[in-house]
């Protein structure tokens, strides 16, 4: 069960220290549970690991899992294990390919056939389980995680020694011959991925962090490179990738050079020549917060955190950042608005799983749900703080604004909330109608 | 471009419109315009009941006394159908047989639950590229409700429930309106429209219009923006919603007299039900109700006996006989089916039948359904269709049918694909005969 957060911190430990993008997906296409040391040693390392997740969630953020160079958890995870499951998750996360379409039959709309879908699946064949003691084979399905103490913990990855009828071709590439007993094949998909000239490895990064800033790729959706669906500005996306690729795949370099850009500033006012324009970056488009921001906002205006359950330790209860399991099968609690606001399943690596449009549960969940009445009732939340401080009802209203909108209300704005305070049974539920509003209001749910 | 509707009025022309009284953005005359589409859509309703978990056949709908030690614990009784006999612990439904027809030769091969109750509850098999919508969700982009009225409720029928809906490619905004809590339990109230805790009637319209007044940027913005429109038409419904007295008292279930409870059962389950046939009654176009627990791999006997089957049969022959007697049934389809059926072999394990996909039994009845019929059978001891077999894409397809979807019907999903509402499946035709 903490295998979601074994990943969740590998990933922040490299992300964080800003390891280079291509040597991040090292880690996941060329993982291996041994990481060239001996079995002794990771045993050791396995053991220390179970020990410490033993306890649900009773697990550090300064953990051992997440200074590994490797995830092998990439490949070991339930859903994962399956070869077709592994080729459309890798090509679809590191490639922006959607090569579903080929699975069955030639891609309709782009260059892959069914013969290239097999070829390259190869590569994710190539990997087996075994018993580090024994070096005994293992059929996949008996391996459950480290939460697991009915198998061995030591299960790592080495090479079938079975000569594949079709070998590992890359994508649009050469053939790499499988040699007995010879270099790990992976490395050459790897190589091959981070090559300057491989035509999907940076762009499809750097898109997708273009498409995180500005709400809509540059080929979009993001996840989509194919040849019926061209980039809406190819030489953007050139010179984006090739900046990334400039400065060895470092990831802060693109986020800076996106967030510096007179595009990223530009206003969400329309004028009239371009208020048509949805895709061609024109000005800012206006979007929904995220499930999770949203419920940071709500959480930080209101001064009342959202509960999550128990969390490994020195963790916040913020929705951002949070490995949760079955956010799709939860009705209780803090599930529900990462779900009706569209939070997708940890498991899905498309795109198209992410929804932000808008619905009616949304709106009851805003302006009626028990959970955010409460936080504007809590005793101990920044409300009931301010109406004790605060005794002036223009300053209590101006700070509200500030708290919520990041800005002082405008004279009309402060009129009307003075007005509805006024005519309100008292002055506490006048302004709890005020704060209510403030969250409630279009400038407060969507990103300007 | 500017978006067009169907009578050619774009939206442009519909804000200078303005009819008063919306919020925000006035969208009034878009609901104008959804209107007029929703009053030519058919008018008719369903009642979706999930056995999550897998409700065993051979102990229900189709009991084999010949079959030895397969048989199981019980015995068949008589029904007011004279070729139906069904399980002993059934005596609610054995007296409305000739209210619905039982299929029992649908036939699948996903044997675990969720591949299972995905396709049960979309008419499609699991693929991992793409989600497919809950029937609810497709009803509620099919079929309108009145202001004020959810298209789409989901309900909570008991059991160890796991509500796993989706609207898949149809996106959250045909989600369900959740119903969350237990309508059996005293104060009964729903969580979205909770009043006690939550705000009274008249401070919601005190919030409205504050609302209204200061929520006044953007609105220049919109006439490229599909997400800023939504979540103003959201808000709109969600105050009709909050505001509309048919919905409050649709799940006022307390205001229902003693005898129309006990109908139904004081139980989760047969409280749902009779609050499904409330809300089908006030507008709602789609209910469906989630009824776990039926996994009996251990003690399947004495869960069937003591827990499951009782309170189901109960609340399942209550609303069947309401829903007639109120002259709804005519219009109500209400469709009860697991996601599959369970092993005619008794395990070692405990007592116990294990998940079964070749051969499972489905209720259906109303909305044109032929009742008093039973469709298809198994061999000797309920393993297999004989003769005739159906898949649940043609279950499904005889659900839409019944309700005037079209189930070819193709959709685009979010990135353009093209996608048939469930489309390898055709209408069982003994059911509509």
């Amino acid at each position: 069960m903490v295998s979601n957060w074994m990943w969740q911190q590998w990933l922040e430990n490299k992300l964080s220290r800003n390891i280079a993008y291509d040597e991040i997906v090292y880690g996941f296409i060329c993982a291996t549970s041994l990481e060239g040391r001996t079995r002794e040693e990771y045993l050791a390392e396995a053991s220390q690991i179970r020990h410490q997740t033993a306890g649900r969630f009773n697990y550090d953020d300064d953990e051992i899992y997440a200074k590994r160079k490797t995830n092998e958890l990439y490949w070991s995870n339930v859903e994962r294990r399956n070869p077709d499951t592994l080729i459309l998750q890798t090509a679809n996360s590191f490639l922006g390919l959607r090569l579903e379409c080929a699975q069955c039959h030639n891609h309709p709309f782009d260059r892959w056939t069914q013969k290239d879908f097999n070829q390259f699946k190869s590569f994710f064949m190539m990997v087996q389980f075994s018993d580090p003691k024994t070096g005994k084979e293992y059929n996949p399905s008996g391996f459950k995680g480290y939460g697991d103490e009915s198998v061995e913990p030591g299960v790592h990855w080495r090479f079938k020694a079975t000569v594949l009828k079709t070998p590992p071709k890359l994508l649009g590439g050469r053939e790499v011959p499988f040699v007995e007993g010879g270099p790990d094949v992976r490395v050459a998909l790897w190589e091959w991925m981070r090559d300057a000239k491989n035509p999907f490895f940076a762009p499809s990064f750097v898109n997708r962090l273009w498409a995180h800033y500005l709400g809509r790729g540059i080929v979009n959706p993001p996840d989509d490179f194919n040849q019926g669906n061209p980039a809406s500005n190819p030489q953007l996306l050139n010179w984006l990738a090739q900046e990334f690729i400039g400065k060895k795949f470092d990831i802060k370099h693109v986020h800076r050079l996106i967030l510096n850009s007179r595009t990223y500033q530009l206003s969400w006012r329309p004028n009239d020549s371009n208020r048509l324009d949805n895709k061609n970056y024109s000005h800012a488009k206006l979007r929904r917060m995220p499930a999770e921001v949203l419920i940071d906002s709500i959480a930080q205006v209101t001064g009342v955190e959202y509960r999550f359950g128990r969390l490994p330790k020195g963790r916040p209860q913020r929705a951002v950042g949070q490995a949760m399991p079955t956010v799709r099968y939860s009705l209780s609690r803090s599930g529900y608005p990462m779900k009706i606001f569209g939070r997708p399943d940890r498991e899905k690596t498309c795109d198209c799983e992410r929804s932000n449009e808008p619905s009616v549960a949304q709106a009851l969940y805003l302006i009626n749900d028990q959970e955010v009445l409460a936080k504007l009732d809590d005793t101990k939340g920044r409300l009931s703080q301010l109406l004790r401080t605060i005794k002036d009802d223009r300053e209590l209203i101006t700070e509200l604004y500030l708290t919520a909108l990041s800005r002082f209300p405008e004279d009309q704005e402060l009129e009307l909330q003075l007005k509805h305070v006024a005519a309100a049974d008292s002055r506490d539920l006048g302004m709890k109608d005020v704060m209510w509003s403030l969250l409630n209001v279009r400038e407060f749910l969507f990103i300007h | 471009m500017m978006p067009k509707y169907c009578d050619g009025v774009s939206r442009r022309d519909a804000i200078k419109a303005g009819v008063a009284g919306a919020f925000g953005l006035n969208l009034a005359s878009m609901f104008q315009l959804e209107a007029a589409e929703a009053a030519a859509a058919s008018g008719k309703n369903a009642i979706f009941i999930f056995l999550t978990g897998g409700q065993s056949h051979i102990d229900t709908w189709d009991m084999k006394p010949d079959a030895g030690e397969m048989k199981g614990e019980f015995e068949s009784i008589a029904t007011n159908l004279p070729e139906l006999r069904v399980c002993e612990l059934m005596p609610y439904l054995a007296k409305q047989a000739d209210k619905y027809a039982i299929v029992r030769n649908v036939s699948h091969t996903q044997g675990a639950h969720s591949p299972g109750q995905r396709y049960l509850q979309t008419g499609n098999q699991k693929i991992p590229s793409l989600e497919y919508p809950d029937y609810g969700a497709v009803i509620s982009k099919e079929h309108q409700s009145p202001r004020g009225v959810p298209q789409y409720v989901l309900l909570p029928g008991g059991g160890s429930n796991s509500a796993i809906y989706s609207s898949g490619y149809l996106g959250v905004a045909h989600g369900p309106f959740s119903a969350l809590g237990d309508p059996n339990a005293k104060g009964y109230s729903v969580r979205a429209l909770a009043t006690p805790e939550g705000l009274s009637k008249k401070q919601i319209e005190a919030r409205q219009s504050l609302l209204q007044s200061v929520d006044t940027k953007f609105r220049n913005a919109g006439l490229a923006d599909q997400e800023l429109d939504g979540m103003d038409k959201s808000y709109q419904k969600a105050f009709d919603i909050l505001q509309s007295e048919k919905v409050r008292k649709a799940f006022d279930i307390e205001s229902e007299s003693a005898n129309v409870r006990d109908l139904y059962g004081r139980h989760t389950f047969g409280q749902s039900c009779l609050l499904a046939r409330r809300l089908i009654e006030a507008g709602t176009r789609c209910v469906s109700i989630y009824n776990g627990g039926w996994d009996t791999h251990e003690n399947n006997f004495r869960e069937l006996k003591n827990t499951l089957i009782p309170p189901w049969d109960q609340g399942l022959a209550g609303l069947l006989a309401d829903l007639h007697d109120r002259g709804l049934l005519e219009n109500t389809i209400v469709w009860c089916t697991g996601e599959f059926g369970r092993t005619p072999k008794i395990n070692d394990k405990g007592a116990g039948r294990d998940h079964w996909a070749r051969a499972m039994s489905m209720l259906y009845a109303g909305a044109g359904v032929k009742g008093g019929q039973i469709i298809g059978e198994t061999d000797k001891t309920a393993a297999e269709p004989v003769g005739k077999i159906y898949s649940p894409d043609d279950a499904a397809a005889s659900f839409f049918n019944a309700i005037g979807i079209d189930h070819l019907k193709e959709y685009h999903t979010p990135d353009g694909r093209p996608i048939m509402i469930t489309g390898k499946g055709s209408p069982i035709p003994e059911l509509f005969a």
